[in-house]
């Protein structure tokens, strides 16, 4: 039986994804061993070295992952949920605090692990579960309340973290399987598109002066926001308001991404990053390494990969057995499809820096791990496709 | 199974927004990497680079010849890295070793190397040993790069024209000034890496762009004969100019131009300055006088009213003139200097003895218009466009209030005020075949490899007279330096042509008294000129002919024998037999004019009659408001006095004008009031 079970587990892994995931591993190796030459001087391959036990530790949890029938997670589903919720809350009292955010649970060996990470993927298979027994039930507006409710507990734990960029991937999660799991896509897009209006037309309001009345009486309205959070904001509308604070990471990874032109300033050569001009150019802002010294070619070539690799995991979707493996890998793809859009973006100057990670690039143990729990789910589900029957 | 198959839908529908994210994200990138990339490259390596720049050297100045006369010579600069003198610790022993070194103030030292930029100069244009010592100490943070000083090596020759240059290598005057974009060159620059820290990145990337040298100018000015100009200059101010008896000019101007391109062969003014040490020199006499002041050209403009005759047709070479000693315009007379005047001449000899009748003459059949469609086709009235910065136009009678008196004293020099540039780019057009050039002051641009990036080219302005008319106008000046009052200026062997010119000085309110203008302007070969040269002394009680005919003379003949010019054997070697004027009379007896001012016309009248002066009265009034000659001037006895009659004493004078006791030119008496142009164009600011 365990026989049989390997031999299936080989031959029916998704090879595809796999080496997709494999090509872009190791160029996140390649990229950081030019990223965080200079973050730790004692030893230059410190964060190389952490992040191969990352990957290798990842790749393990992947494959575990992988082959547990996913199915299994649906009868554990409310006890993950409370796990979930029980761990967010757990960061308040034990959390570490870093960068103005408790985010981090320290575990023995000098490690921390972001249990807001984590929540991603727990939320994802939850959430999968509990749609699936919702189908056709999601027709009208009264319908979304339930799922709504249902997501709102973990999002706004990690919103007081606080823990904004995270939250939004929830609301992207949130979004990405509701309309997977068919949502009305009238009345559903039109909730959405007006809370993004809302939430953009609050954001206007708090920072504009001068407005005709009666608008007037609404400039300055408060946000549930920290002040580095609304700094960020600010110089997101206007880069050049605070060049030297919270609006020079963004003009310095803007610098750093054009000018490595088309083809970049070679391996190392990137002086942005090199020189310590731009900050977390190891994490959040990687990616803005890859633009500095690899050029255009570099950062297409990233997101190709990237592309390639959400449009293998679609495929997966289309063949999973049922509903909750589609949820899964549905969720799965909206989740990274935002980190990149959101992280590329900040990177790129067209996004709020929000502080997510780019997947499997930036340097980071909890995110590597939750991402590979996700790859191992989607491996799961391909897993377990529907196959033709012979 | 249906619920399913509407997922998968949708799952499609998801990877389509996964797209457009990848699209926008792809399109942003393109747009801030290929498009906008150099753009922000330039703004990311100028955050890092700290360049220290070298300058280039600067070009230099040669003459026509290629002979070096402004050049550039080696200087270092001490600069200092604030950030990492003061990551060193040691500013306090830094500042005192630089201090010792450069022999400047500590405090100031300190304040330099530990100011908040990237990069201080320390100090400037440093001698080579102590440069050489501060390399050697290998300070921290403390750096030593080449620069230049500027260099005249002729000294004070051609000052004027050259200008010189400030402390950062800056063209300040002259072709320094105008031509400083083509002398400076781009400068290099060694640039250094540094951290977002401020401090240099070890086994930093230096990168050196190397300067690209200014590129050579060469000048028309011929170094040869703008040493012969300086050294007549230098005689004049000496004291030991030929009939000067001793007597050092105000200033004095000598211009050379080639008649025949408007190049300048040379300008040269006295006082003048040393442009190697420029800042020790008084600024007056860094004013280019021959440029930026106007005169009375007096005689010496007779040229262009005869020229002016002569094209429109209005005198012939035999016309008859009858000077009676006095010509009467508007009623009042403006009299030949010889007492009873010339006599019957024909053109040549009114040219020959410019004789004053004859030149009004000359002027009135000219009439208003045609005077001054001349006046301004020749280039007065507005500048010539020489490369010098701050040259005048000078100033012209307005025509619409101009009445035939003015045309009168315009047509024998007077009334208008021009400059010495004008003046000799006129003459050289009536000498050249009647083209109006450019003059001009540069020949080409050299790269520094030896390339002539701009080859001279001869700028005509326009033609002013037919080339028979500037035929017929060299042969009748020819004659009057050979036979009439230029022969001061005669060669024997060269066929001269020049005419002199004495004009009284204006200065606030009215003419100076005993103090002139002498001129003499000429032109050799006449028959094909290759040299106009203008020589104006400025502030002294001699004529024209007298004192600067002899200087032209000078000039002439070296300069002619420098180019190579044969002696001409169809030439006279003797100057005609001496004509009325030559010799001139002088003054009988000296007699000071009484001031009258304020009188009743019959007191002032008695006064002056008393004192054995002639009076004549202009305008009406009870009271004298002024009078010319002024009070306590001392002028010929019996000579006329003018007075002008008003209702209030002590209102604005008119000051009138003549040139008095210039025998070489006219005695000229009774003329009208008119407004005083002045001499020096400064005082107008």
């Amino acid at each position: 039986m365990l026989n049989k079970h390997h031999r299936s587990f080989f031959k029916s892994l998704d090879y595809g994804l796999v080496v997709i995931l494999v090509v872009i591993l190791a160029l996140s190796l390649l990229v950081l061993s030019t990223a965080s030459i200079n973050v730790s001087p004692s030893d230059p391959y410190h964060y190389v070295k952490n992040q191969v036990i990352w990957i290798i530790s990842g790749l393990i949890i992947a494959a575990v992952t992988a082959a547990i029938d996913y199915e299994h997670w649906r009868k554990l589903s409310w006890w993950i949920y409370g796990f979930n919720i029980l761990l967010l809350i757990l960061v308040f009292f034990v959390g570490a605090t870093a960068k103005g955010a408790q985010r981090w649970i320290p575990v023995i060996g000098g490690f921390n692990i972001q249990p807001s990470e984590f929540a991603k993927i727990l939320l994802i298979v939850t959430f999968a579960h509990y749609l699936s027994q919702r189908r056709d039930r999601l027709n009208n507006v009264k319908d979304f309340i339930p799922p709504l409710i249902f997501v709102l507990p973990p999002t706004l734990l990690v919103f007081l973290q606080p823990d904004l960029g995270t939250a939004l991937v929830f609301g992207a999660i949130f979004i990405g399987m509701m309309f997977v799991a068919g949502a009305n896509p009238w009345k559903f897009g039109a909730i959405i598109i007006g809370c993004i209006a809302t939430v953009i037309g609050a954001v206007f309001l708090h920072f504009a002066k001068d407005l005709p009345w009666p608008l007037s009486y609404l400039e300055g309205l408060p946000l549930p926001l920290e002040d580095y959070q609304l700094a960020r904001l600010l110089v997101f509308i206007d880069p050049a308001a605070d060049k030297s604070g919270a609006g020079y990471h963004v003009i310095q990874s803007v610098w750093a991404i054009g000018s490595g032109g088309l083809w970049g300033k070679g391996y190392r050569e990137g002086t942005q990053a090199q020189l310590n001009f731009l900050p977390e150019h190891h994490t959040d802002f990687i990616f803005s390494v890859i633009g500095e010294e690899f050029g255009f070619i570099g950062t297409s070539i990233v997101l190709f990969l990237f592309c390639i690799f959400l449009l293998r995991m679609i495929s997966i979707a289309m063949k999973a057995r049922d509903d909750f493996g589609l949820l899964i890998v549905a969720g799965f793809v909206s989740m990274l499809a935002f980190h990149i859009l959101v992280n590329v973006g900040m990177a790129s100057g067209i996004m709020p820096v929000t502080g997510l990670p780019l997947p499997f690039l930036t340097a980071g143990g909890s995110s590597m791990w939750s991402n590979m729990m996700g790859v191992g789910l989607v491996l799961s589900v391909a897993l377990r496709r529907e196959r033709p029957m012979f | 199974m249906v619920q399913l198959l509407k997922l998968r839908k949708r799952v499609v529908f998801l990877f389509g927004i996964c797209s457009i994210f990848m699209l926008v994200l792809i399109i942003r990138l393109g747009f801030i990497q290929l498009r906008e990339g150099p753009f922000l490259k330039n703004l990311a390596d100028e955050e890092h680079f700290r360049g220290v720049p070298v300058a280039a050297k600067r070009g230099n100045i040669v003459d026509c010849n290629g002979n070096i006369l402004a050049m550039s010579v080696s200087a270092e600069t001490v600069y200092a890295v604030p950030a990492e003198v003061r990551k060193s610790g040691r500013q306090e022993e830094i500042a005192a070793e630089l201090a010792a070194i450069l022999d400047m103030d500590k405090a100031k030292v300190l304040e330099r190397i530990t100011k908040r930029t990237s990069l201080e100069y320390v100090k400037k244009k440093v001698p080579a040993e102590a440069a050489a010592k501060i390399k050697e100490l290998n300070l921290p943070g403390i750096g030593v790069v080449e620069d230049s000083v500027r260099f005249y090596p002729n000294g004070s020759l051609a000052a004027h024209v050259l200008g010189f240059t400030g402390i950062d290598s800056q063209g300040l005057e002259g072709i320094e000034h105008s031509r400083d974009k083509e002398l400076t060159g781009q400068p290099g620059s060694i640039l250094t890496e540094y951290g977002a820290n401020g401090i240099k990145i070890p086994d930093a990337e230096h990168e050196f762009i190397p300067p690209i040298q200014g590129n050579t100018v060469k000048l028309t000015i011929d170094k040869n004969i703008q040493a012969f100009a300086e050294r007549e200059l230098a005689k004049l101010m000496a004291g030991q100019g030929t009939n000067m008896e001793g007597v050092v000019p105000k200033s004095a101007s000598i211009l050379v131009m080639e008649p025949s391109t408007g190049r300048m062969l040379a300008i040269a003014s006295t006082p003048t300055f040393d442009p190697n040490n420029y800042q020790a020199s008084d600024p007056s006499t860094r004013r280019n006088i021959a440029i930026q002041n106007g005169y009375e050209p007096g005689s010496t403009f007779k040229i262009i009213t005869l020229a002016a005759a002569l094209e429109e047709k209005k005198v012939g070479l035999n016309d008859r003139f009858t000077d009676p000693g006095f010509t009467t315009i508007l009623g009042k007379r403006i009299r030949c200097w010889k007492a009873g005047g010339h006599g019957t001449q024909n053109t040549v000899q009114i040219a020959e003895n410019s004789c004053n009748p004859g030149f009004v003459e000359l002027g009135q059949r000219l009439g208003m218009d045609n005077f001054y469609k001349y006046l301004i086709g020749f280039g007065f009235g507005s500048k010539t466009g020489i490369e010098m910065s701050g040259e005048a136009k000078g100033i012209l009678a307005n025509k619409k209030k101009a009445t035939a008196l003015d045309l009168a004293t315009m047509s024998i020099g007077q009334t208008n005020n021009v400059t010495p540039i004008q003046l000799i780019t006129a003459v050289s057009a009536v000498a050249n075949g009647g083209v109006l050039l450019k003059p001009q002051l540069v020949q080409e641009i050299i790269s520094p490899t030896g390339d002539v990036l701009v080859p001279f080219q001869k700028e005509v302005v326009r033609r002013v007279i037919s080339e028979s008319t500037s035929k017929t106008a060299r042969e009748i000046l020819e004659s009057v330096v050979t036979n009439g009052t230029g022969r001061r200026a005669f060669l024997p062997g060269y066929r001269v042509a020049g005419k002199t010119g004495t004009a009284q000085k204006v200065g606030r309110g009215g003419y100076i008294q005993g103090e002139y203008v002498a001129s003499f302007i000429a032109f050799a070969p006449a028959d094909n000129p290759r040299l106009t040269v203008l020589v104006v002394i400025d502030g002294v009680p001699f004529y024209g002919g007298v004192v600067a005919g002899p200087v032209v003379q000078a000039i002439m003949l070296d300069s002619l024998k420098y180019l190579g010019v044969e002696p001409d054997p169809t030439a006279p070697l003797a100057p005609g037999t001496p004509m009325y004027g030559v010799e001139f009379p002088p003054v009988k007896e000296a007699a000071v004019v009484p001031s009258v001012l304020g009188h009743t016309p019959q007191e002032a009248e008695q006064i002056l009659k008393k004192a054995g002066f002639k009076v004549v009265m202009e305008g009406v009034g009870p009271r004298v408001i002024d009078q010319i000659p002024h009070g306590e001037a001392e002028v010929e006895k019996g000579s006329t006095v003018l007075l002008y009659l008003g209702a209030e004493p002590g209102q604005a004078a008119i000051a009138p004008w003549r040139e008095v006791y210039d025998p070489d030119v006219e005695a000229i008496e009774s003329f009208g009031p008119r407004i005083p142009l002045i001499m020096n164009q400064e005082l107008l600011e």
